[in-house]
C-alpha cells in the first residue's frame, strides 16, 4: 500500500472567540489574511484597502480613488502604519491597487473609534498593518494576474536565530498601450513596483530585533512629454525586549519618505519639473506591564517631520521657468502616554488612557501675520516674522483622553462606552473629491491650527447561535474642529501663501453601524449596514470664506445608507467560493444651475456646495478558488483564482462633470468600471 | 518688522501648471477605456431653477472712446444660452479723487461712458456703482475699488502655418494657422495679462454678383490670460492667441487680426484663473470641486445675493497683422449654390426674397438670356456675412 502524505491544516486556535465581548475598544476590527485573500478582487489582486472598505463605517469616494473615509473623516485622517511607520501614499496606480503587497501582510487592525493611547497624530482611524516574518523553514510563492506579477521568499539565514522574508511585485501593463494606433497613447506608459524585506534576529528568548524596509515606486508617462513619478520608502528598526514575564518593552526607530516629481516638456520655454517631498523620522518606546487585574501600557514617541511643499524648476536650459520653491516646513511632535486596562468586577472593566500630545513648528522660516477679522490675502498682512533655524515658530499641545467602559451583561452580551480625543498636525491639501495625484502634505503652522476630533461611541455586542454568530450595534457622534476647506477654484500647487486660500471649517458626523458575522465553519459571512452622516460648516463671517451661507452641508463622502455583504463557502480544502455585495447612497455633488455670458464666453454658475447627489452605487463580485493538490510530496502547489468584479456590469457613476462644447454645456457621467471584469490569478507555493 | 505689501505678493504661477492635471485625468480615462471599456455617458442633470442673478461684464480702459458696462441676468442651466440684457439701470463710475461719472444706456443692457467727460488713467482707482429697478424694487450694487495698472505694448504678432493633414500623391494636404504673440515689460510692472482680438477677412463669392467682395469680422470667444509672476523677467514668448483651422474661410484670401493686450490686477488674474480652473479642469477623476467664483461686485442691500461677472479695469495696447499666404484644403462654405437655370426673359417669382440671381448672361449668337439662380442669399450677396465697405484699417486690397 502506498501512502500519501497529506499535511494537516495549520492549527488556528480560536482565541478570538468571544473576544468581541472582552475587548475594550468600541469600533475595532481585525482582518486576518486568510479571510481577506478569500474575497473577490477587482483585477486579480487581493487588496487590504478593499477589505477595509467592507467594514461598516468605512467608505470610499469611489473606485479608483486612493484612500478611504472612516466614520466621516477625510482620507488624510487615517494613520496607516507599516512596520510602525506612517505610509503617506496608500496606493499604486491612482488607487486601483493598495500600496502594500498582500504577500507581506499577516493581519491588519483598524481602529475606527476607541483608538488606544499609544497611537496619535490622526483623527479618524488607525490601520495597523501586521507583517509576516521568516520562519525556520524555507517557503516561497509566485503569482501572476492580468496586471501584476509577484514573488515571495522566506526562510532562515541562521537556524532559530536569523530569518528573512522578501516580497516583490511589479506591473507589466505597458504592452496594453503599445496596441494602440494613437501616437500619444503608444508613447504613454504606466508602471509600478514595490519591494518589502524584513530580517528578524532573535538571539534569545527575551530579545528580538528586526529590520524592515519597504520601497515603492510608480511612474506614468502621458505621451512623450509629461512624466509623473512617485516614491514611497520606509525603513524600520525594532527591538523587543522582555524584562520578565510581566514586563515587556518595544523600542523602534523608523523613517518614512514620500516624494512625487512631475515634469512636462510640452512647451519648451515653459518646461518644468515640479516636486513635493515629505520625510518623517520617528522614535518610539513602548512598555507593557501586567499586574494582577491590571494591564498597563505606557511610553513615548517622538517624530521629526520635514516637508518640501513644492519646488518648481526649469526642466532644461531653454526653459524660461524661474527656479522657485516654497520654504520647507519642519516640525517636531511628541506624545507621552499611559493607559490602564483594569478589570474592576466580573461585570465592569475600564480602559482609561491619556496621551499628552505636543507639537512644535520650527524654523528657519518666515510667517505672515494677518489682520484679525479680515479675510487672509496679500492686503491683510500686517506683519512678517522671521525665525532662525531651530527656533519654535508655533507650539500646540494638549491632553487627549481615551476612555472605554465594558459592561459584561452576561456570557453572551456586553455593552461598551467609549470616548476619545485625537489631534492631527499634518494635513493633505486637496480640493478635488478624492485624493489626487498632485495633492501635497502640509504641517500645522502659525496660521494653520491642528485638527481636533472628539468621538463618543456606544456599542452593544451579542453572540448568538451558540456563539457561532456575532452581532454588534454601534452608534457614534464625532465632532472635528479646524478642518481645512478651500476657497472656490483655489490653486493649491506651488502656492506660497496657502493659508490665504484655506477656509477653516468644522465637521460633525454621526452614525449607526450594524454587523452580523459568522467567521468559522465551512460557511462564513458578514452582513453590515451603516447609516452615517457627515456635515461640514464654515464658521467664518467673511464673505470670501463663507460656504453655503455658513450652513451645515454634506461632505463629499456623505453616503447615508451603506450595505455590505460578504459570503464564503469552503466546498472542500481545495475549492472555495466567495461573493460580496456592496450598496451605498450616491455621494453629494455640486451641479451647475445657471449659465451666463461674459465677453461672449459661456460660463456656468454652480449650486450650493454638495446640494445634489450622484446615483446610488451597487456592485456584486464573485470568485472561485482552486487550491493545488494536497500531496505534500509535490514540489509546487498551484492555486487558481477566477473572479468577476462587478458581475452585474452596473455602470456605477464615479463622477458627473460638465464640459463646454461649442455653444453648449454638456453633462457627462463617468464610471470607472463600466462592465463586469473577469480576471484569473495563478500562483504557486514552493 | 513691517514690510511693504507689494514685496509679499504671491508669485502666482503661469496658468499652464493647472492644465497638467488634464493629461493625468486623460491617462486614467484611457486606462479605464482600454482595460475596463466604456466609461463615459452623456447626462443632463435635473436641478431646481435658481432665480435670475445680475451679471456684470464691465471693462474700463485708458483708451479714448466710450467704455462699456454690460448688464444682464443669468439663465437657468440647460436653456438656450443668449444673454438677457438688464435695462433701466442707473450706472456710474467713481474714481479715487471723488469724481463721479454717470453712464448712459445705449442699447438694451449696454451702458456707456461719456467719452468727452471720462477717460481712464493708469494709477487711478475706479469703483462701479449700479442701481437696478424692475419697477417693484430698487437694489444697489457696488464693486470694490480697482486700480488701473499700466500695460506695455505688444512686441510682435506672428503666425505659423500648421499641417493638419499631410498631402501626398494627388491628394492635397490641409493647412491651418496658429497665431502667437510676444511681449515684455521693460519696467517689470505688468505681471498679469489678458488678451482678446478682433479679426477681419476678405470673402469673395464664386459668382459675378454685385456684392462679390466683403470684409467679414468676428471677435474672440474665450478668455485668454497669463501671469509672468513665476518668470524672472516679465517676458512672454510664443503665447498662442488664436488657432485657425481649414473649416472656416478666414485664410482663403486675406486675413487680419488685431490683438488687444490688457493689464490685470492680481485679484482679477486670480478671478480668471479660478474661473478657468472650475470650467476647464473637468472630465477626470480628480476634478476640482466646482464652486462659484466670487467677483468684485457686491449687492449692498442684500449681502447674501450673488453677483456674477467682473468689473475689469485695465490699460490696453493693441497690434494688428495681416496674413496672406497659401493655405491648402480650406473649406468651400458655398457648395451647391446654383439650384436652377432660367432661359429667356421670363419673370421669376420670389426674386430677391427666396430666389437670387448668381449670374445673368445676356442673349448672344442666338442663345437666349441665361440666368443661374440660387435659393441661398449668402451665395448671391456677401453682405449677408460682412460689409462691402473697406474698413479704415485695411491695408491693400
Amino acid at each position: 500500500m502506498k501512502s500519501i502524505l497529506i499535511p494537516l491544516k495549520e492549527t488556528v486556535v480560536s482565541a478570538e472567540k468571544n473576544i468581541l465581548l472582552k475587548r475594550f475598544e468600541v469600533g475595532m476590527e481585525k482582518i486576518n489574511i486568510q479571510s481577506f485573500k478569500l474575497l473577490p478582487t477587482s483585477l486579480g489582486e487581493a487588496d487590504i484597502v478593499k477589505s477595509v472598505l467592507l467594514i461598516p463605517g468605512v467608505k470610499s469616494v469611489g473606485e479608483g480613488s486612493a484612500g478611504f473615509n472612516v466614520r466621516g473623516g477625510t482620507a488624510d485622517q487615517n494613520l496607516i502604519l507599516l512596520y510602525g511607520a506612517p505610509v503617506y501614499n496608500s496606493s499604486h496606480f491612482f488607487g486601483f491597487f493598495s500600496a502594500v503587497n498582500p504577500d507581506m501582510i499577516k493581519d491588519a487592525t483598524l481602529y475606527k473609534g476607541g483608538i488606544p493611547a499609544r497611537f496619535g497624530g490622526r483623527i479618524s482611524s488607525v490601520l495597523d498593518i501586521g507583517t509576516n516574518e521568516g520562519k525556520n523553514e524555507f517557503t516561497g510563492s509566485a503569482g501572476i494576474s492580468p496586471i501584476t506579477t509577484q514573488v515571495m521568499m522566506a526562510g532562515p539565514l541562521i537556524k532559530d536565530t536569523l530569518n528573512y522574508i522578501i516580497t516583490g511585485r511589479t506591473t507589466y501593463s505597458n504592452w496594453i498601450f503599445g496596441l494602440f494606433n494613437n501616437k500619444t497613447i503608444r508613447e504613454s506608459s504606466a508602471s509600478f513596483y514595490d519591494i518589502n524585506g524584513k530580517i528578524t534576529y532573535e538571539p534569545n528568548k527575551s530579545n528580538k530585533i528586526d529590520f524592515a524596509s519597504y520601497l515603492s515606486h510608480d511612474a506614468f508617462r502621458f505621451g512623450s512629454d509629461t512624466v509623473y513619478k512617485y516614491d514611497n520608502n520606509i525603513m524600520a528598526l525594532k527591538w523587543r525586549h522582555i524584562f520578565n514575564s510581566r514586563f515587556f518593552s518595544t523600542f523602534s526607530l523608523n523613517n518614512s519618505f514620500y516624494e512625487y516629481k512631475i515634469s512636462s516638456q510640452k512647451n519648451k520655454p515653459e518646461s518644468f519639473l515640479l516636486s513635493h517631498k515629505i520625510n518623517n523620522t520617528g522614535f518610539k518606546a513602548d512598555f507593557n506591564l501586567f499586574r494582577g487585574r491590571n494591564e498597563m501600557n505606557f511610553g513615548l514617541d517622538l517624530n521629526r517631520t520635514v516637508v518640501l511643499p513644492g519646488s518648481y524648476e526649469p526642466a532644461n536650459d531653454s526653459s524660461l521657468v524661474k527656479r522657485s520653491f516654497i520654504d520647507r516646513e519642519r516640525a517636531i511632535d511628541g506624545g507621552l502616554y499611559a493607559d490602564d486596562k483594569l478589570i474592576l468586577t466580573d461585570f465592569l472593566s475600564v480602559n482609561a488612557g491619556i496621551r499628552l500630545s505636543s507639537y512644535f513648528s520650527t524654523g528657519p522660516g518666515r510667517v505672515m501675520v494677518y489682520r484679525p477679522g479680515f479675510s487672509r490675502s496679500g492686503s491683510s498682512i500686517i506683519d512678517t516674522l522671521d525665525f532662525k533655524a531651530g527656533q519654535v515658530m508655533k507650539k500646540y499641545a494638549g491632553p487627549e483622553l481615551r476612555i472605554s467602559l465594558n459592561f459584561r451583561i452576561s456570557d453572551k452580551n456586553s455593552f461598551k462606552i467609549n470616548y476619545n480625543r485625537t489631534r492631527q498636525y499634518i494635513h493633505l491639501l486637496t480640493n478635488s473629491t478624492s485624493i489626487s495625484p498632485t495633492d501635497t502634505w502640509k504641517l500645522s503652522d502659525y496660521n494653520l491650527k491642528p485638527q481636533i476630533g472628539d468621538q463618543v461611541a456606544f456599542g452593544f455586542y451579542q453572540m448568538i447561535f451558540n456563539g457561532t454568530i456575532e452581532t454588534s450595534a454601534e452608534v457614534y457622534y464625532k465632532g472635528i474642529k479646524n478642518m481645512a476647506d478651500f476657497k472656490g477654484g483655489a490653486n493649491l500647487i506651488m502656492n506660497d501663501f496657502i493659508e490665504q486660500d484655506i477656509v477653516n471649517v468644522r465637521g460633525k458626523s454621526y452614525g449607526l453601524e450594524l454587523l452580523l458575522k459568522k467567521s468559522e465553519g465551512k460557511l462564513r459571512f458578514t452582513l453590515g449596514y451603516t447609516y452615517a452622516r457627515i456635515f461640514i460648516r464654515s464658521l467664518s463671517t467673511l464673505k470670501e470664506e463663507v460656504i453655503n451661507d455658513g450652513k451645515w452641508f454634506p461632505a463629499n463622502f456623505d453616503k447615508p445608507n451603506d450595505l455590505t455583504f460578504t459570503f464564503n463557502y469552503l466546498l472542500s480544502r481545495r475549492f472555495s467560493f466567495s461573493a460580496n455585495y456592496t450598496y451605498s447612497t450616491g455621494r453629494p455633488i455640486t451641479f451647475p444651475v445657471a449659465t451666463y455670458i461674459m465677453y461672449d464666453d459661456l460660463l456656468v454658475h454652480y449650486s450650493d456646495r454638495n446640494k445634489y447627489r450622484i446615483p446610488d452605487y451597487s456592485r456584486l463580485d464573485l470568485s472561485f478558488r482552486i487550491g493545488g493538490s494536497l500531496r505534500l510530496s509535490q514540489i509546487a502547489h498551484p492555486n487558481w483564482t477566477f473572479s468577476v468584479y462587478n458581475l452585474l456590469g452596473r455602470k456605477n457613476v464615479y463622477s458627473i462633470y460638465f464640459r463646454k462644447e461649442g455653444d453648449v454645456i454638456n453633462g457627462y457621467k463617468l464610471s470607472v468600471f463600466g462592465q463586469a471584469i473577469p480576471s484569473v490569478t495563478f500562483s504557486f507555493d514552493f | 518688522m513691517k514690510q511693504n505689501n507689494d514685496s509679499l505678493k504671491n508669485s502666482r504661477l503661469p496658468s499652464t501648471i493647472h492644465r497638467f492635471l488634464q493629461p493625468f485625468s486623460g491617462l486614467i480615462i484611457l486606462f479605464c477605456l482600454i482595460v475596463l471599456n466604456g466609461c463615459i455617458v452623456q447626462f443632463t442633470p435635473e436641478t431646481e431653477e435658481e432665480k435670475e442673478l445680475l451679471v456684470v461684464e464691465g471693462l474700463i480702459t485708458d483708451q479714448p472712446g466710450p467704455n462699456t458696462i454690460k448688464l444682464s441676468t443669468s439663465l437657468p442651466f440647460g436653456k438656450k444660452s443668449e444673454a438677457k440684457p438688464l435695462t433701466g439701470c442707473s450706472v456710474s463710475l467713481k474714481d479715487d479723487l471723488g469724481n463721479l461719472y454717470p453712464l448712459s444706456e445705449k442699447g438694451a443692457g449696454t451702458y456707456v461712458t461719456n467719452s468727452s467727460a471720462f477717460r481712464g488713467q493708469a494709477g487711478r482707482f475706479y469703483t462701479l456703482k449700479i442701481r437696478t429697478d424692475n419697477g417693484a424694487k430698487v437694489i444697489n450694487y457696488e464693486s470694490s475699488p480697482v486700480e488701473m495698472k499700466p500695460v506695455p505694448p505688444i512686441d510682435s504678432i506672428y503666425y505659423e502655418k500648421t499641417v493638419i493633414k499631410e498631402g501626398f500623391g494627388n491628394y492635397f494636404g490641409i493647412d491651418g494657422c496658429d497665431i502667437f504673440l510676444d511681449t515684455h515689460d521693460p519696467e517689470n510692472k505688468c505681471k498679469y495679462y489678458r488678451w482678446d482680438f478682433n479679426e477681419t477677412w476678405i470673402l469673395r463669392l464664386l459668382f459675378p454678383v454685385e456684392n462679390i467682395k466683403c470684409w467679414v469680422s468676428d471677435t474672440s470667444t474665450s478668455i485668454n490670460f497669463k501671469s509672468t509672476a513665476a518668470f524672472d523677467e516679465a517676458r512672454i514668448i510664443r503665447h498662442p492667441v488664436a488657432s485657425i483651422t481649414n473649416t472656416t474661410d478666414r485664410l482663403k484670401i486675406k486675413y487680419s487680426i488685431s490683438v488687444n493686450q490688457y493689464s490685470l490686477n492680481e485679484d482679477e488674474y486670480i478671478y480668471w484663473e479660478k474661473l478657468q480652473n472650475i470650467t476647464d479642469q473637468v472630465g477626470g477623476l480628480y476634478d476640482v470641486i466646482p464652486a462659484s467664483v466670487p467677483g468684485n461686485v457686491f449687492c449692498i442691500d442684500n449681502p447674501g445675493e450673488r453677483v456674477l461677472g467682473y468689473f475689469s479695469v485695465s490699460a490696453r495696447s493693441s497690434k494688428r497683422i495681416f496674413i496672406r499666404d497659401n493655405f491648402a484644403g480650406i473649406v468651400n462654405l458655398y457648395p451647391d449654390c446654383p439650384v436652377d437655370t432660367v432661359y429667356g426673359d421670363v419673370e421669376i417669382w420670389g426674386l430677391g426674397e427666396s430666389i437670387w440671381v448668381l449670374s445673368d448672361n445676356p442673349p448672344s449668337f442666338g442663345s437666349p438670356r441665361r440666368r443661374i439662380l440660387t435659393d441661398k442669399k449668402g451665395c448671391a450677396d456677401c453682405t449677408v456675412r460682412g460689409t462691402n465697405i473697406k474698413p479704415e484699417f485695411w491695408i491693400g486690397d
